[in-house]
């Protein structure tokens, strides 16, 4: 019995050493994975910045207006009229929603 | 005598207590051998004992010492991760916090870019680097000698070549091959928008620089006067959300350009403000610049005619006409007259020395206090000032704000400091009632204005968000504000705005037009600064736009008209058009519009 329990202990001591080593290389790998996941972040934070920058250049209200009046035969967009803007009473009355 | 060498061999605190005792000890031994075997077995039992004891107190100790290991590990194993050493918030990517629009559009940003610099020492072939550095720069080409000096005379060890490089300048300088040429990071402020909004968010520059890293500061406009909070390494880039509407300023900016063309004018402002909350919608000063590529400030000459001037902010102005409600308000407000009180216009009138006269000497006769707005009668209102008193007019204007620099959020706004007379006289009172006299600026008005508009309270014009009404302190009771509104509604009824008729949304409004004063005294003849300032929609106003136009003229058969009522009032109307829809404002139509 008590032989039994010696090599049983012995059996988890040995275990647990290799659980330990192994847990050791998993956190090494982790954290070199975590720090090539953090550079990938960067990259990526540097390149939505300047997609953001892009966009927001390409929409800016100037080239917006003047790709309006390039395409204006084909668009046909205008400035808003207050007129254009109208009640549901009077939405009915040319003839229904 | 018997005697074991191994018994006494025991230190003698290893033994039971009585063992110690020699009497005890011998009186046992020399018994009989039952005795010593008993004691044998005494002993054995004892150390065992012992030995359990102490190997339990061992067990339980690292029993312990490995419970508290295994919980520390559970508490790192369970809390959160914290963030990476290489954070994207913090700092790196973005140094400076963004500027947005009232609807989170970008209205400023930081970009990552390159600079480019050379190590001497480390250069292989300085002629080819220099060659290759003007194909890639052709403005490098007046820097040649200069360049190759350095590059081959062995005393510099550095040298900055350009501050910010585009990635395919960066690509070009990367395929010379050049190892003595190299890059540092650098971060670069872009206005994705270009000149829209450009007085109000100013500009930014290079402060400290170094290799790898160089600052970003504010220069001017919003940029500077937030420069603490934009750079706020705590703030972790939250960008700062201001009260422009992007849509509305590009808007805005677009017809007073169409005006200023129209009307050959040097130049126009305009203001839209939320008279409740004091937020300002746009605020737009034409000519206008880039702030990416900010000009120098003029090195001679009147600063006011550079494009870095703000002359919503800074241009400060007799403003003429659109100062007669406020007399009227204030009378009103003090009890001393009613809307329908006649009071005789009629010529001369005079101050000391000095006549009162009339727009093209015109006689009005006897006007309500509403006529005399509505027709612009100076001299019905010195009258009414005259009531007033200069004592009270100066606390009024001064509740009104008029008498310091506006508290709007960008550095520009303290130079636009009031003009007002050293002494104020009874001259003084008559000629600021109908606007001469007294300077201000376009925000000054427009914060009047909108004391009239919300019933009677200043509000403080801001460029920050404000959640609900502002309002700082009462100026004028309710029953006058909303009396002086309809005044102001009569003017672009049946009076001198008559162009400010807005289908679908009712417009009030006085305007101004005041004669420029020359740099050497007196005042130009043929050159004036067209103002109107309106409230809408008059039935319950929510925003004051004030429209101001430099020099504007237009000629209709053969006649130059010069006039606010010509000039600033439609760009007003125009804009009031386009932008009441924006602003949520459904048009409310007295009658059906054909």
């Amino acid at each position: 019995m008590r032989s039994f329990l010696l090599g049983l202990l012995m059996l988890l001591t040995l275990f647990l050493g290799f659980w330990a080593y192994q847990q050791n290389y998993k956190t090494r790998a982790a954290l070199k994975e975590t720090r090539n996941i953090e550079r990938q972040i960067r990259i990526a934070g540097e390149r939505m910045n300047m997609l953001k920058a892009e966009w927001n250049y390409l929409n800016r209200p100037d080239r917006l207006k003047e790709l309006v009046d390039i395409n204006f035969l084909r668009v046909k967009l205008q400035p808003m009229q207050p007129s254009q803007i109208k009640s549901l009473a009077e939405i009915t009355e040319y003839g229904g929603l | 005598m018997h005697s074991d060498p191994q018994h006494d061999a025991y230190p003698v605190d290893y033994l039971p207590k009585t063992m110690g005792d020699q009497d005890y000890k011998d009186r046992m031994l020399s018994s009989s051998p039952t005795r010593e075997r008993r004691w044998a077995e005494e002993i054995g039992i004892r150390a065992r004992e012992i030995a359990e004891s102490r190997l339990t107190f061992v067990g339980l100790a690292f029993f312990v010492i490995f419970f508290v290991v295994a919980i520390k590990m559970n508490l790192i194993s369970f809390s959160a991760a914290p963030e990476g050493r290489v954070g994207i918030s913090n700092g790196i990517i973005m140094q400076r916090s963004d500027i947005l629009d009232r609807n989170g559009r970008v209205l400023a940003m930081n970009i990552d870019t390159h600079s480019l610099y050379a190590q001497p020492q480390q250069m292989i072939d300085p002629k080819a680097a220099v060659a290759g550095l003007i194909r890639v720069f052709p403005d490098l080409e007046k820097r040649r000698e200069s360049l190759l000096n350095s590059f081959t005379d062995g005393k510099r060890k550095f040298l900055w070549i350009k501050k910010n490089i585009s990635p395919e300048q960066r690509q070009a300088i990367h395929e010379l091959g050049e190892p003595g040429l190299l890059f540092g990071p650098r971060e670069m402020r872009l206005y994705p928008n270009g000149a829209t909004a450009a007085h109000i968010l100013g500009g930014a520059s290079f402060g400290k620089e170094g290799v790898t890293a160089a600052e970003v500061i504010g220069v001017a406009g919003i940029e500077k006067k937030f420069d603490d909070y934009l750079r706020d390494p705590d703030l972790a880039g939250d960008p700062l959300k201001i009260s422009i509407d992007l849509t509305i300023q590009t808007i805005i900016e677009e017809l007073l350009a169409g005006g200023i063309e129209l009307m050959d004018a040097k130049g126009a402002s305009a203001v839209l403000m939320d008279v409740h909350t004091g937020e300002v919608v746009s605020m737009a000063s034409l000519p206008d610049f880039d702030p990416n590529n900010r000009p120098r400030p003029l090195t001679s000459g009147d600063q006011s005619d550079s494009p870095l001037f703000n002359r919503a902010v800074q241009g400060v102005y007799e403003l003429g006409s659109v100062y007669k409600i406020l007399a009227a308000a204030q009378a009103l407000d003090l009890d001393l007259v009613t809307p329908e009180t006649i009071i005789d216009t009629s010529p001369p009138m005079r101050i000391g020395r000095y006549p009162i006269g009339e727009y093209r000497n015109k006689n009005y006769g006897k006007l309500s206090v509403a006529d005399i707005i509505v027709n612009s009668s100076n001299r019905g209102t010195a009258r009414m000032a005259l009531e007033i008193g200069g004592e009270r007019q100066q606390e009024f204007l001064r509740s009104l704000g008029m008498f310091e620099a506006t508290p709007i959020e960008i550095v520009e706004a303290k130079g636009g400091k009031p003009l007002r007379p050293k002494k104020w006289g009874e001259l003084s009172t008559v000629t600021i009632s109908y606007g001469h006299g007294l300077s201000t600026t376009a925000v000054h008005l427009a914060s009047a204005y909108a004391a009239i508009a919300n019933g009677g309270y200043y509000v403080a014009p801001t460029l920050m968000l404000q959640d609900g009404p502002q309002y700082e302190r009462r100026v004028m009771s309710e029953e006058a504000a909303v009396a002086s509104q309809q005044i102001l509604r009569k003017v672009v009824t049946d009076g001198t705005a008559t162009f400010a008729e807005v289908a679908g949304y009712s417009v009030a409004g006085k305007t101004g037009t005041a004669d420029k004063p020359k740099p050497t005294g007196g005042y130009y003849k043929d050159k004036v600064i067209a103002t109107f300032a309106s409230i809408f929609p008059a039935t319950d106003p929510k925003y004051v736009l004030i429209v101001s136009l430099d020099e504007p003229e237009v000629n209709i058969n053969n006649r130059d008209y010069r006039t606010a009522g010509w000039t600033a009032v439609p760009v007003a109307a125009e804009i009031i058009g386009r932008v009441a829809p924006l602003l949520g404002l459904a048009p409310q139509y007295e009658q059906f519009p054909d």
